[in-house]
């Protein structure tokens, strides 16, 4: 199993050429400063944005090949996407942002939320099931975003930054539990980030994007 | 060597005269609406004492409506309990006939229509609301009224176990029914423009976050508009009812006014404060003259709160956004 993103990314005008390969259980950093396209790789492999020219291929399944007309919807793909921003839904409480996700590919209510929950405990963050964003701490923001990524048993796993904003401790923690969890799940995971220590910390290989 | 320094300057924090004359002008014109409200507020309970003391809360909680006769030794007896219950009964079933029409033409004009159509629908949408409502009265008299008769002798039917969808006789003409249904069409475009108002300002990358997690369109319509956009929904909604509540020529050509506190919606007999102004105005004496002042001052602070309670939403929500 193997991601092959090889062609040119588009975000509104600005385009570049991109070429990453992801292995399964591998976790592949994307570096480079900002403007420099690394978010919109990510949003191309999510399906947000549509490739301009070349393939994206995932375990041999045409994602996005713009030549042959090939495109896989956004829902039908299975990405799990924690936005630098976690984007939480503040109406909702952690237990349901975690299992919104499932709601939207048709589990039902109450297996939808039993996995919301089995995936917090994992987490260690069974304790903040019932409470909404606004309650929450940046650290367990992140890991409410994570478990929601998660949760969906994704192929590959977009990690936009996601621990730009939370404290030593957790981050630390943090970066060794995801690549643990992709690795036991042979999941492939994508990372941008900005820090070169936890592209080392967690990344088996990176990918550094030239502005 | 001798150094003349310069006068020290004199700052003032006086304003300008042109600053002035702009302050007052504007400072006219905002309260001049305050003073306006206050003015007719003054009116209408000057013109209505009278009543109250006479008649006392019983002016509020009768449905009787009767002038009086001198030759048959008759009293005069006022109450507007039936049309105050009417009035909103009525508007408030034209807000839960508006409310889908309302969140569909919103939704609809704001995520799925390019910007040209939009612009066109719009438009239209803002004539809408330009339209006199004596144009609405008509058209709901004489177009929808026949076809309004025949859905309502269907609900009736197979609702008809339903307490308000019951009538004591088959007579579906001239209905709270009818006339909510001619007043939905008629807030429509005020409801759905606060509404679309709103829609428009929810957050972009949570939307974004809903589809990579496997939403649909709808489905993220649903888990992150239609939350974010409640107050201003309720709001526009709010907006409307107040017109509803204030409506009095769309809905007296298409409402049989009986002064009798009814709750059946599909029956031919309702009731509405304004249209029964409008009705009695002309043929009025002097003191039902006054009876019917007090029937508006009752109105003017019904619409009153309901503006209120509407504004309060919408600032609400913009803080909220």
């Amino acid at each position: 199993m193997s991601l092959e993103l090889h062609g040119i990314v588009q975000r509104g005008d600005f385009r570049r050429a991109v070429d990453l390969s992801v292995g399964a259980g591998d976790v592949v950093a994307v570096q480079g400063v900002n403007g420099s396209g690394k978010s919109t790789v990510l949003h191309t492999i999510a399906g947000l944005t549509p490739l301009v020219d070349g393939s994206l291929t995932v375990s041999d399944a045409s994602w996005d090949v713009p030549a042959k007309g090939e495109w896989r919807t956004v829902e039908s793909r299975a990405c799990g996407v924690v936005f630098q921003d976690l984007r939480l839904f503040p109406h909702l409480s952690a237990m349901q942002n975690v299992a919104f996700g499932l709601r939207c590919k048709g589990v039902k209510r109450a297996d939808a939320m039993t996995q919301a929950m089995q995936m917090l405990e994992k987490l260690h963050s069974g304790s903040l099931a019932s409470r909404r964003p606004a309650q929450l701490s940046g650290g367990e923001r992140q890991r409410v975003a994570l478990a929601r990524a998660l949760v969906l048993q994704p192929t590959v796993l977009l990690l936009d930054e996601p621990f730009s904003a939370i404290d030593e401790d957790t981050r630390a923690e943090l970066q060794q539990v995801v690549p643990a969890m992709v690795r036991a799940r042979g999941i492939m995971a994508i990372l941008v980030t900005h820090d070169d220590d936890e592209a080392r910390a967690m990344a088996s290989h990176s990918l550094v994007l030239e502005p | 060597m001798q150094v003349t320094l310069p006068e020290r300057r004199v700052i003032t924090a006086s304003r300008r005269n042109s600053d002035k004359i702009f302050l007052s002008t504007v400072t006219a014109g905002a309260l001049s609406a305050f003073v306006i409200l206050s003015l007719i507020a003054g009116f209408l309970f000057f013109r209505s004492t009278e009543v109250f003391q006479t008649f006392g809360l019983k002016f509020i909680t009768s449905s009787k409506w009767d002038a009086g006769s001198v030759e048959d030794g008759r009293a005069a007896q006022f109450g507007v309990a039936a049309m105050l219950v009417g009035s909103i009964i009525v508007a408030t079933l034209a807000m839960v006939l508006a409310l889908p029409f309302v969140m569909g033409t919103a939704l609809f004009l704001e995520y799925y229509v390019n910007r040209r159509i939009r612009f066109i629908l719009v438009s239209i949408l803002d004539l809408m609301a330009a339209i006199p409502s004596i144009i609405y009265g008509l058209w709901g008299y004489l177009v929808l009224m026949p076809y309004a008769s025949d859905w309502a002798a269907s609900i009736n039917k197979y609702l008809g176990w339903i307490p308000i969808f019951k009538v004591d006789r088959a007579n579906f003409d001239a209905s709270p029914f009818v006339a909510s249904l001619v007043l939905c069409l008629m807030i429509l475009p005020i409801a759905s423009s606060v509404a679309r108002e709103v829609y428009s300002r929810a957050p972009q990358d949570q939307i974004t976050a809903a589809y990579a997690l496997g939403a649909s369109r709808w489905g993220a319509l649903r888990a992150v508009v239609l939350p974010f956009g409640l107050s201003g929904l309720v709001g526009g909604m709010l907006l409307g009812l107040g017109r509803a509540l204030g409506e009095t020529i769309a809905v007296l050509l298409t409402l049989n006014l009986v002064f009798e506190i009814k709750f059946q919606v599909l029956a031919s007999a309702g009731g509405n404060v304004a249209s029964l102004i409008a009705s009695r105005f002309g043929e009025a004496g002097a003191l039902e003259l006054k009876a019917l002042m007090a029937a508006g001052l009752v109105l003017f602070v019904l619409t009153l709160i309901v503006n209120f309670g509407a504004s309060f939403v919408v600032a609400r929500a913009s803080r909220g956004n």
